[in-house]
């Protein structure tokens, strides 16, 4: 017997289930363990790849981000300023988008000019590099230190006034030859919304 | 902390009714949103046309809320006004609470800011969603996700408690929802 009152009630069912098609995650790499090798395209049309980045830095900041979150919008004027604190210094840093089911390189573009982003902002359009790196949410960041993960977690404490940068830490302690005192927290955000 | 925003508080008063038929007296009971249940007996007759009651709470205030469950099934929607797939599988939290009016409590807990609060109403008030509202004292950080033990750090995240106040499940994908709380809801609790 067919319930007709079942059928909306399956429609949402296929709608939600386009949402979080992307339940599948990598084992989560834990600190310490080499980093995965990645290629991602810029909002410039270039592909960087992470040994690219590498090349002449001591420290690989990448930070899984998007153009809508809520959360990821709250920490644009941040990741600004952190870029504008260590342009000099033997650091990379790359924002990778891997919403490749709701965000593509146009939309990336217009928000980057937007918001005058000061930092390479590219697409992960395959969505691998999330699915590699287990990133789940944005904004979450991942610092490479010699080619092994330092550090996996949260930019800070939180959103509004933040107490604790842990990033920008991490970043010091590795740049003076120290292990990051804090090398993993929980990040928080918005689920990384990639296709099936 | 029950937090009392601007709302239309139309309060009865039987005496006024008796008196003279039929009176409306707009009262000045307290701005705020006065929910007709938490009323005290014998109280005046409250109507309540103002958003719904949301209380900030910590971990400890909802466990305690959870407990006042016990023979319930209870489900928790953790979800943000920030969240747009929180937003739209919030109604499934609803329609699970008006199938299961006696044996399954749904509690939502906003992980908003508590200064969107206003905004976290307005969209309760929208989706007529008539069950207990809390609202995280820790803001948008790691604190708040850590102290209601949403591992993966992303909302939505919904847990399960069954009868007995023992949490089942934790999960992300609101269609499962239905399933599961069938499954406990069919199970004795255990005392």
């Amino acid at each position: 017997m067919i319930r007709i009152a079942a059928l909306p009630a399956a429609i949402l069912t296929a709608a939600f289930a386009l949402v979080f098609a992307n339940s599948a995650f990598a084992e989560d790499l834990k600190i310490g363990d080499a980093a995965p090798a990645f290629a991602v395209t810029g909002i410039d049309g270039q592909e960087y790849s992470l040994e690219d980045l590498s090349k002449d830095v001591d420290v690989v900041v990448v930070c899984f981000t998007c153009s809508g979150c809520p959360v990821a919008q709250a920490y644009e004027e941040r990741l600004i300023e952190f870029n504008k604190k260590y342009q000099d210094k033997k650091v990379a840093f790359v924002a990778v988008n891997s919403n490749n089911a709701t965000e593509n390189l146009e939309g990336m573009k217009s928000r980057a000019k937007d918001k005058g982003y000061n930092f390479l902002y590219a697409f992960d359009a395959s969505g691998k590099t999330a699915e590699s790196y287990g990133a789940k949410v944005t904004p979450e960041f991942f610092i490479i230190h010699k080619g092994k993960v330092a550090y996996h977690g949260a930019f800070d404490d939180k959103q509004k006034e933040p107490t604790e940068s842990y990033v920008g830490n991490a970043v010091d302690a590795l740049l003076t030859g120290d292990a990051p005192k804090v090398a993993e927290t929980k990040a928080f955000g918005c689920g990384i919304k990639k296709a099936k | 902390m029950i937090l009392k925003p601007p709302a239309i508080s139309i309060c009865v008063s039987a005496r006024a009714i008796s008196w003279v038929g039929l009176v409306c007296v707009l009262c000045g009971c307290e701005p705020g949103a006065v929910d007709s249940k938490s009323a005290a007996p014998g109280a005046p007759n409250v109507v309540s046309v103002g958003p719904p009651a949301v209380r900030i709470a910590d971990r400890a205030e909802l466990d305690r809320v959870i407990a006042t469950h016990r023979g319930k099934v209870v489900l928790v929607d953790f979800w943000a006004t920030w969240c747009g797939p929180c937003v739209q599988q919030f109604p499934h939290s609803v329609a699970l609470s008006s199938a299961n009016p006696d044996h399954l409590a749904v509690i939502s807990v906003s992980m908003d800011e508590a200064e969107d609060l206003e905004r976290v109403q307005r969209f309760l008030q929208s989706q007529n969603a008539e069950f207990e509202h809390l609202l995280s004292k820790y803001g948008v950080g790691q604190e708040g996700f850590e102290a209601f033990a949403i591992d993966d750090g992303s909302i939505p995240h919904y847990q399960i408690y069954d009868r007995d106040g023992v949490l089942r499940h934790k999960l992300q994908d609101s269609t499962k929802l239905a399933s599961l709380v069938d499954a406990l809801l069919r199970l004795e609790p255990a005392e």
